[in-house]
């Protein structure tokens, strides 16, 4: 079958709206259920499967955000530093070494990488941005409100100069024991041949990596842990006055959210060639954003928010990329950002709490929704 | 590390306090990191390049209309825009300013083409050298013409009685709401000034170097970084931060240790050693190098 990926990703969006209420549980079970099988589905009744991996890896990046920025309060602008490392881990340690080259080459020593199996890998993708993130939060998080903002941006745009400059590590010179790329990159090659297949499989591990997280992000909203978290986002102060360990509990939230994005840089490797240390590449700073506006467009600091965001950022980028096909007008490339830009600021204004608002009102759809938001917010 | 690299430090260094000084006034007073700031720094250098190149107006001649255009849209973006939103939370007043930012820097690729814009005056090689360094006057000038910009700010803020106005709703937004001030004006007031410093800032620096419309992004960070260095809402704090950041970066570009074929070279390191100091100096005095949090 070839269905349009644009028809899976709407019923996907309605599905899963209709499985996030929690008024009918019946109809939201059934919901859920439709909605699975549809995912199960999709790579291989879609049209072109490339284009449904991105949605989870996105999505993986969101749930993390959803954790610090949502849950916690803690605006993080710099997510794509941990996107980055994971994305660099797993090439690095899951990317066979290519043929033995000269020890003398000096050329070499680009293409070193250890080469072990891709399952050790990703895990090495989720827990070394873990821990780089628990050495970067433990003096950031103190910092608050802009100050904490600026302070990721900040690490997130020195982090792929600190890889690039840093060049080998460990070994002799003549035989480094691994190299990072010194400002090339490294290249990807642990798919074998088949793409069709490694599609398929990639996709089934972003789907089933992203209900984990989302199973995750609903486990902790409805355990201490969440409830210490949701405490320090309305007051700091007093969370900590009513014994919440907030150091701990905010700290534990960064590493959490870096994790998933490292996961989620890992899987998005995969789709690429090479990674290299600039903003062209993996680190490309509207990353750390997109995965804000997808947590904004469901809803943020809640449980389906991510998910139900994911869809539907998936959803107006592809209608973005095919707009200059349909309309057979190559100018229209030119405008796709202007209508990315022009969509996160209609939804600031007439919507900042997120697709959910327009559906909690139950189900019936006014106008003066967009003028109370509008109300509440200006001066 | 010479002269010359003190030299162009502070030359350099000029600039961004202009830069810094409009983003740290909407910081301190909206509470708003303004990412729209780059963008209106690019209107700046394609409304001086059409003067130019259109009707043959000098860069310097054209500044001050340059500047009176980008109040106005400063003004218009604020009252019918910003100020809708200004009651909300961080994160959303952020995001206002991303998806504007992504907008008029995309607008800009469609209206302005990409190809790289030049702003060639006669005088535009013209230079003296001071003791073993070349000083350009263009770029004189322009430091010369920031520092005059920062003094009539610093003028009006203490003297007048709307820059009192929105020192005070800087202070005490409610104190300042009980003395009869519209905070809703002081806030559009303060956006068409910052407005109007990028749309300097933007006129200067197309007499610098060509330009193309993605060039202008780094410029928000750099205005983050000055803030940081000098303080929030701060203008001699903008000035100095400005000042530190042009020397610190360019004695990191010029610093050489060791010689011949061992010798380091700090310059490939130069952002991320910045953007590394820049959040160890968040960390350990989050008030910035000069004075305190809040406009002074």
């Amino acid at each position: 079958m070839n269905i349009p990926n644009l028809f899976i990703m709407a019923v996907a969006i309605m599905l899963s709206i209709v499985a996030s209420q929690r008024k009918n549980k019946m109809l939201g079970f059934a919901g859920l259920g439709v909605l699975a099988l549809l995912l199960v589905a999709a790579p291989f009744i879609s049209e072109n499967k490339a284009p449904l991996i991105p949605i989870f890896i996105l999505g993986l990046g969101a749930v993390g955000w959803n954790i610090i920025g949502g849950y916690t309060g803690y605006a993080a602008f710099g997510q794509v530093a941990f996107y980055g490392l994971g994305a660099y881990t797993v090439v690095l340690f899951g990317s066979k070494s290519r043929t033995p080259l000269p020890a003398n080459s000096l050329s070499s020593i680009q293409d070193q990488t250890i080469g072990w199996s891709l399952p050790i890998a990703f895990i090495l993708a989720a827990v070394i941005p873990a821990i780089i993130a628990l050495l970067i939060g433990l003096p950031v998080l103190k910092l608050k409100g802009h100050y904490f903002a600026i302070a990721t941006l900040g690490i997130a745009v020195a982090t792929p100069q600190v890889i690039a400059n840093i060049g080998c590590i460990g070994g002799t010179d003549q035989n480094p024991g691994f190299c990072l790329g010194l400002g090339t990159g490294l290249t990807m090659r642990p798919l074998p041949d088949d793409k069709e297949a490694n599609l398929t499989q990639l996709y089934f591990l972003g789907l089933i990596a992203m209900t984990l997280a989302v199973f995750l992000l609903w486990y902790i909203s409805r355990n201490k842990f969440g409830y210490g978290l949701f405490a320090i986002r309305e007051n700091e102060e007093a969370a900590s006055v009513m014994g919440v360990n907030t150091a701990l509990f905010k700290n534990a939230a960064f590493v959490l959210a870096a994790a998933l994005t490292g996961l989620a840089g890992a899987i998005q490797a995969m789709l690429q060639i090479q990674v290299a240390p600039n903003e062209d590449s993996i680190f490309n700073t509207s990353t750390s954003l997109y995965v804000i506006v997808i947590c904004l467009l469901g809803g943020v600091g809640t449980v389906w928010g991510p998910f139900i965001g994911t869809f539907i950022f998936a959803f107006i980028r592809e209608v973005l990329e095919n707009m200059p096909k349909w309309f057979n007008n190559k100018g229209l490339i030119e405008w796709r950002d202007v209508i990315f830009g022009l969509i996160v600021v209609l939804m600031v204004l007439f919507l900042p709490k997120g697709i959910m608002q327009l559906v909690g009102n139950k189900g019936r759809f006014t106008w003066k929704i967009f003028l109370r938001n509008i109300r509440e917010n200006s001066i | 590390m010479s002269l010359q690299n003190v030299v162009s430090g502070l030359l350099l260094g000029g600039m961004l306090a202009l830069i810094g000084m409009g983003f740290s006034l909407v910081w301190g007073i909206l509470n708003i990191v303004n990412l729209a700031h780059a963008p209106t720094i690019m209107f700046g250098a394609y409304i001086t390049y059409y003067f130019y190149e259109g009707l043959h107006i000098d860069p310097f001649l054209a500044l001050p209309i340059t500047m009176g255009i980008l109040a106005i849209f400063g003004f218009l973006l604020q009252q019918f825009l910003i100020n809708r939103i200004i009651k909300s939370t961080l994160l959303i007043t952020f995001l206002l300013t991303f998806g504007l930012e992504v907008m008029f820097v995309n607008l800009g690729r469609l209206i302005f083409s990409g190809v790289p814009r030049t702003v060639k005056t006669d005088y535009d090689s013209a230079s003296f050298s001071f003791l073993s360094a070349e000083v350009s006057f263009k770029k004189l000038a322009g430091l010369g013409i920031a520092l005059i910009l920062t003094f009539l700010l610093y003028l009006f803020m203490s003297r007048t009685k709307i820059g009192n106005a929105i020192r005070a709703t800087s202070m005490d937004l409610n104190a300042a709401k009980l003395m009869g001030i519209n905070i809703a004006n002081i806030y559009t007031v303060t956006y068409a000034i910052s407005a109007a410093l990028a749309g300097a800032a933007g006129a200067l620096l197309s007499t610098w170097n060509s330009f193309t419309p993605d060039e202008f992004g780094k410029y928000n960070i750099r205005a983050f970084a000055v803030v940081v260095l000098g303080g929030l809402g701060s203008i001699p704090g903008a000035l100095i931060g400005g000042l530190a950041f042009g020397f610190i970066s360019e004695i990191i570009g010029g610093l050489t240790i060791g010689s011949g074929l061992d010798a380091f070279t700090l310059s490939p390191w130069k952002e991320g050693i910045l953007f590394l100091s820049l959040v160890l100096v968040l960390i350990i005095r989050p008030q910035g190098l000069m004075g305190k949090e809040g406009y002074r």
